[in-house]
């Protein structure tokens, strides 16, 4: 098995940084060639009138599950190397509402923030900075909110784990249900687009 | 027929082969995880005041412990055998495999940082003092015990308040130390600072 790279020793950290740092920037520059940099697309997707992000990001999910799970079938990739993040329910349902609303409010996150702060985009900026400064709250916040933060975790778990199911099993539900919502998705997206449209 | 359409079919084909092919093989002697597992290595990192108090008591060898706070608060109070040594200076500190390191801030994220350093910097059994400065204080300095009721619990109650006693602490019966308590303001009730070894 020769992956992932640094865990296995063929990277140095270092050299893990840099390639983090390029992949970093090819992510940004595929963001906003897919017009993910723009706040108006992006809040498009809570109007279910432009539905990109989702898009983008559950064909990449499936992508990378896949990819994932061949590379480790076929030996290149050691699954039990990689890190899985924790899962705290309550927190991260908190993290979730704050991030949505945020989002919603911004029409970007932090991700596509950076895409925008870099084309010059003002809102982008913006947002930029309110990041750090969420960054700088919370840090000062963490005594009072700590025991909340740590509270209901459940350990790395997974789909598969939750379900009883084989790993297999799992990624073949997640590409059908991405699959369907992508047809879904496109019809929503077509009709509303249609209604607006008729409206202006 | 459409690019969308030959992406999706080729994913629902690999998706497919999943169901039978079965789950990847268990990691073979696995090496020892780096960077991404530096995140989980900490949560085996961390050791709770009383513990180090143990091994300060023991006199546990090869064990050095950094105080990561800002000066003035160094000179006000410090762990026994405590080194001042600042973040941005952690990198100077000189790697020995034997040594155990302990690191401690007023708040574990500054331990947890420094521990991140040290580790990057080659430092093999470095150690977080879980809730930094004031972990001691409430957990050694002032511990709130509960009142035993089986000898088990006895037996528990007396190493911890011994414990407290060897390190000046005060320990207690009844309502425990306020959880949002400030660190200066529980260091106000230490019966002496610091502890000269």
């Amino acid at each position: 098995m020769i992956g992932p790279f640094v865990e296995t020793g063929l990277l140095s950290p270092a050299a893990g940084l840099v390639m983090a740092i390029l992949i970093g920037f090819a992510f940004g520059w595929f963001l906003e060639q897919g017009g993910l940099g723009n706040a108006r697309k992006l809040a498009g997707q809570f109007y279910l009138t432009d539905l990109t992000v989702f898009k983008v990001m559950f064909s990449a999910i499936v992508t990378a599950a896949l990819g994932l799970f061949w590379f480790g079938r076929l030996g290149v990739i050691d699954p039990a190397l990689l890190y899985v993040p924790v899962t705290y329910v309550l927190p991260q349902l908190a993290g979730g509402v704050v991030f949505g609303l945020g989002f919603v409010m911004g029409g970007l996150c932090p991700g596509t923030s950076c895409v925008a702060a870099s084309t010059g985009r003002i809102d982008g900026l913006a947002l930029m900075a309110g990041m750090l400064f969420g960054v700088l709250g919370f840090n000062e916040l963490y005594p009072v909110i700590a025991s909340f933060y740590s509270s209901t975790p459940m350990g790395a778990a997974t789909v598969p784990d939750l379900l009883g199911i084989p790993t297999g099993n799992a990624l073949f539900l997640l590409t059908v249900i991405a699959i369907a919502a992508f047809v879904v998705g496109h019809r929503i997206e077509r009709r509303l687009r249609g209604l607006t449209s008729k409206r202006g | 027929m459409t690019t969308h359409r030959v992406l999706a079919g080729a994913a629902l084909l690999l998706a497919s082969l999943g169901l039978v092919v079965g789950d990847p093989p268990a990691s073979r002697g696995a090496p020892v995880p780096r960077v991404f597992a530096w995140v989980s290595a900490y949560d085996s990192a961390r050791v709770d005041a009383v513990t180090l108090a143990e091994w300060l008591r023991d006199r546990r060898r090869n064990l050095s412990i950094l105080d990561v706070r800002p000066a003035d608060a160094f000179r006000d109070f410090h762990l026994p055998r405590a080194v001042h040594m600042p973040l941005a200076e952690l990198g100077i500190v000189p790697a020995d495999s034997a040594a155990t390191v302990v690191v401690y801030g007023d708040r574990e994220p500054d331990a947890q940082r420094a521990w991140l350093v040290l580790s990057a910097f080659g430092h093999q059994d470095v150690r977080a003092l879980e809730e930094g400065i004031r972990g001691w204080l409430v957990d050694v300095i002032n511990p709130v015990l509960p009142r035993p009721t089986t000898p088990a619990e006895e037996i528990e109650f007396d190493r911890r308040a011994d414990l407290s006693r060897y390190f000046g602490g005060l320990p207690r019966l009844g309502e425990p130390i306020d959880p949002t308590a400030r660190a200066e303001d529980v260091l106000t009730r230490t019966r002496r600072r610091g502890c000269a070894f």
